[in-house]
């Protein structure tokens, strides 16, 4: 993934209430979306249909498909498939949601997070439950967890205050972090916010408080907070040693962007509706081309560039911001539609991440229970046909030499645990040189669906072996030479032991049907240098206990972030 | 490499002697060291060996390709082809030469087909690496050692440290991981200015190589001979010689599971 070097408009946004003024921002109560939206349910005006889009990369596919204009053009992929729609941007969910239950628009365009909040209110008429039928991006760089220097890792967060945007699409994401660090919103106390940016009451400017801990924020906020994506130096919009714990640049399936569509629309109108979805996909796979010959087809590169900068960032100059949002976000197309909504074994499909969200929407007192959200249950297939749009094969997303070179300087400098998100340990019966998967099965369950999930972060894969052997010989007045061979032998040993595991867990998620990136894992073997037992002086500790040999024997995941060494993430 | 080592060898042949007449393969040779002593054993907390917790080697070399196999092992051989391997003072009425020949062409043969394996070698043609650590050169390794012909002098630490240098940068291929094996054949001691003492400190001190000495035909006192340091072997016929370089294999076994037994 590039990083881009600078967000202009959206800096500027930023800066500019920083520079106004640090007045206290406005928090809001987070109450469920009922309490703040009537369901007065109007006719969809078919007469005129609208669709709202987004300040979201994914919405460049969505104008190019309509000509470059918010009226549909004359020529363009859904004027081709008989439709005539206005886009419009709507960034306040909320308002998203009064237009659609008034009839103005039958599209709902936001996070599955966003969705599932407005789903419980919205489920109560069956003319505006949402139907979710389309999958656009998942945000890969896009938004992110800044955090003060008293937090190292997501356990920290425990008892900390976290300013969040109410109702917006960082939500789930918090929840889905909290739960990987084995907390929930009851651990923390949220500051709920009304705007996401740019404004004195958005998390951004909550985060200048001294008693905010942490903030969710869209990345240019962050690297401005941040001095640029490192460590807040404190001068210009940063906070004094601010840093990015986490982007959705390594949590990149998190946060996933769909369209929806009213139920009472969707069934007289299917047709239409299949016609968006195959117009999306085909814009999606145009405006890829577009920018991959960026430099073959400048024209209507520029005019894309520009149009979304209009559309979505109010000015046609800001064509550098339309980069960035459009890198900072992962285009699904046909595969990952199929793949998200069809793929029963699929740890991120819709089911499984609705389910996450809503239970994290509970949490967060949003919803009372549970609201089902409904999915179109399209032929992708048939519609990727009809629109000549090809499913494209995985392809590895890190260049493994490179991660191999940064996990062994890492273990070199016995700082593999820095960036660490997350961590766990399998622990082996001695002697032992296999792994029953079943003994192993909930592990290795936890592995394949954190793969998936932070699809951005590298897993170590780190072997151990016990010091036992070599305390012993050496108790034993045994020479040099036998001494050297036991140790680069044991450091052999759990450096086989670290493969065997990585491919055990990849041949596991392939018997599931999962295909998991190999160039994700790296394996390590720590030999005797890292035993549970400690280090007691210049040497591992010996076991004092069966308790404590057995204790060495392991293999410990490890997800860490790399968001720093950005070249052993290749971009697809 | 071999062409660089061969001028210095020219350069310093004034001084030390690179020519069979100055051949340090006996005793008296005038220019062979006083090498009749073991080196002093580096102070143990100094060995990596002693250092259980230290995996620090190969220190990081900036970004290098990497091996598809992690765990090889390697075997860098360095070949005394020096003037004295021309007699046949010890070796059955054969040159001692031949007999090494035929040994080692025999040992390479024997080492596991996904081992790599490189030569360094001294002999009347220079001194230098012959073939680069590999999986692939068996054919170029034998050829390379029908090759050699006798004479010179025994640059013996040169070889030691290029045979470092190599198995290290193998390292950087394997990431430390694997088997590294630096195998001396020699009849002699180090011509002067080519001692080894701070080559095997070097060694010993700072990596996980092992050092394989069989002594061809000379006594227990080598140079490169430190008891409990490196594993050495006196060949005094060519059975003992194979014996030696049999026990190199033997010496680097599959690395088998660690008994955790208390």
């Amino acid at each position: 993934m590039v990083k881009r070097s600078f967000i202009s408009v959206l800096a500027l946004l930023a800066a500019a209430f920083s520079v106004l003024s640090h007045a206290k921002p406005t928090y809001v109560d987070y109450k469920p979306i009922s309490d703040v939206v009537k369901l007065n349910v109007g006719e969809v005006n078919t007469r005129s249909l609208s669709a709202p889009v987004i300040t979201w990369g994914g919405d460049i596919a969505t104008l190019l498909a309509n000509g470059n204009q918010t009226q549909t053009a004359k020529g363009s992929i859904f004027d081709k498939k008989g439709l005539q729609l206005k886009l419009y941007r709507e960034d306040a969910f909320v308002n998203q949601v009064k237009s659609y239950v008034a009839g103005e628009t039958p599209f709902l365009r936001g996070t599955v997070g966003m969705i599932s909040a407005a789903a419980e209110l919205l489920n109560k008429d069956p003319r505006t439950q949402p139907v979710v039928i389309y999958q656009l991006t998942w945000s890969s760089g896009g938004d992110a967890l800044v955090v003060k220097s008293n937090i190292r890792n997501a356990k920290d967060l425990k008892g900390k205050t976290i300013a969040i945007q109410a109702y917006g699409p960082h939500v789930d994401y918090a929840a889905r972090i909290l739960k990987d660090a084995g907390l929930s919103f009851k651990d923390v106390n949220v500051r709920w916010l009304p705007d996401l940016t740019g404004t004195n009451n958005a998390p951004m400017a909550a985060f200048y408080e001294q008693d905010v801990d942490a903030a969710f924020v869209i990345i240019p906020d962050a690297l401005a907070l941040t001095s640029g994506g490192n460590v807040g130096s404190g001068s210009e919009d940063s906070v004094k040693g601010a840093r990015i714990l986490l982007s959705t640049r390594t949590a990149d399936k998190v946060i996933a962007d769909v369209y929806a569509v009213r139920k009472d629309y969707f069934d007289a109108h299917r047709s239409e509706v299949e016609a968006f979805v195959a117009g999306l996909l085909e814009g999606e796979e145009a405006l890829g081309k577009l920018f991959q010959n960026k430099t073959k087809d400048v024209k209507p590169y520029r005019d894309i560039l520009a149009a979304a900068g209009k559309l979505l960032l109010d000015s046609e100059e800001a064509t550098a911001d339309v980069e960035g949002l459009f890198a900072d976000a992962t285009f699904v197309g046909l595969q990952g539609n199929k793949q998200f909504f069809t793929d029963s074994n699929y740890p991120r499909r819709f089911d499984a991440l609705s389910s996450e969200v809503q239970t994290g929407l509970q949490q967060a007192g949003i919803l009372s229970k549970p609201a089902a959200l409904t999915k179109a249950a399209f032929d992708y297939g048939f519609l990727g046909a009809a629109v000549n749009v090809k499913a494209e094969a995985a392809k590895p997303r890190f260049d493994e030499e490179k991660v191999a070179q940064l996990v062994n300087q890492r273990q070199q400098q016995q700082s593999l645990a820095e960036g660490e998100l997350f961590s766990f340990e399998v622990f082996f019966q001695p002697n032992q040189k296999s792994f029953s998967i079943d003994l192993y099965q909930d592990s290795f369950d936890k592995v394949v669906e954190l793969a998936s999930t932070y699809g951005g972060a590298i897993i170590t894969v780190e072997g151990n072996s016990d010091p036992m052997e070599y305390l012993r010989a050496k108790k034993k007045g045994e020479q040099a030479v036998v001494l050297g061979r036991i140790k680069q032998s044991a450091r052999n040993l759990s450096l086989a032991r670290a493969q065997e595991v990585r491919d055990n867990i990849i041949q596991y998620a392939a018997g599931k049907n999962i295909s998991l990136d190999p160039s994700q894992f790296a394996v390590v073997g720590n030999g005797i240098a890292n035993p549970k037992t400690g280090i007691c002086g210049a040497e591992p500790c010996a076991p004092k206990n069966q308790q404590e040999w057995r204790s060495n024997m392991r293999v410990e995941f490890r997800i860490i972030q790399v968001e720093a060494e950005s070249d052993v993430f290749m971009p697809l | 490499m071999m062409l660089k080592k061969l001028s210095v060898c020219i350069a310093l042949a004034a001084l030390a002697g690179c020519d069979s007449s100055s051949s340090p393969a006996s005793s008296s040779a005038p220019a062979a060291t006083s090498e009749t002593k073991p080196a002093p054993a580096a102070k143990p907390t100094e060995l990596y060996s002693m250092r259980p917790a230290d995996n620090r080697w190969p220190a990081r070399q900036g970004q290098s390709e990497l091996s598809d196999n992690l765990l090889a092992k390697n075997y860098y051989i360095v070949f005394d082809g020096s003037g004295s391997m021309d007699n046949t003072d010890c070796g059955d009425g054969k040159r001692k030469l031949d007999v090494a020949k035929t040994a080692v062409k025999k040992f390479v043969e024997q080492l596991p087909a996904d081992a790599n394996v490189g030569v360094y070698a001294f002999d009347g043609q220079g001194v230098g690496e012959r073939t680069h650590l590999s999986t692939q050169n068996r054919p170029v390794v034998k050829q390379m050692i029908d090759q050699l012909v006798a004479g010179g002098g025994t640059p013996l630490s040169a070889g030691l440290e290029d045979g470092e240098t190599a198995l290290t940068a193998q390292a950087g291929k394997q990431l430390g991981y694997g088997e590294y094996h630096l195998v001396i054949i020699t009849d002699g001691l180090a011509s002067r200015g080519y001692e080894t003492d701070g080559a095997v400190q070097s060694i010993l001190q700072n990596t996980p190589i092992n050092i394989h000495t069989i002594g061809f035909c000379i006594g227990d006192d080598h140079s490169l001979h430190q008891p409990g340091l490196t594993f050495y072997r006196s060949a005094s016929d060519p059975d003992s010689l194979m014996a030696g370089l049999n026990e190199v294999l033997a010496e680097a076994p599959d690395f088998t599971l660690l008994e955790f037994q208390q």
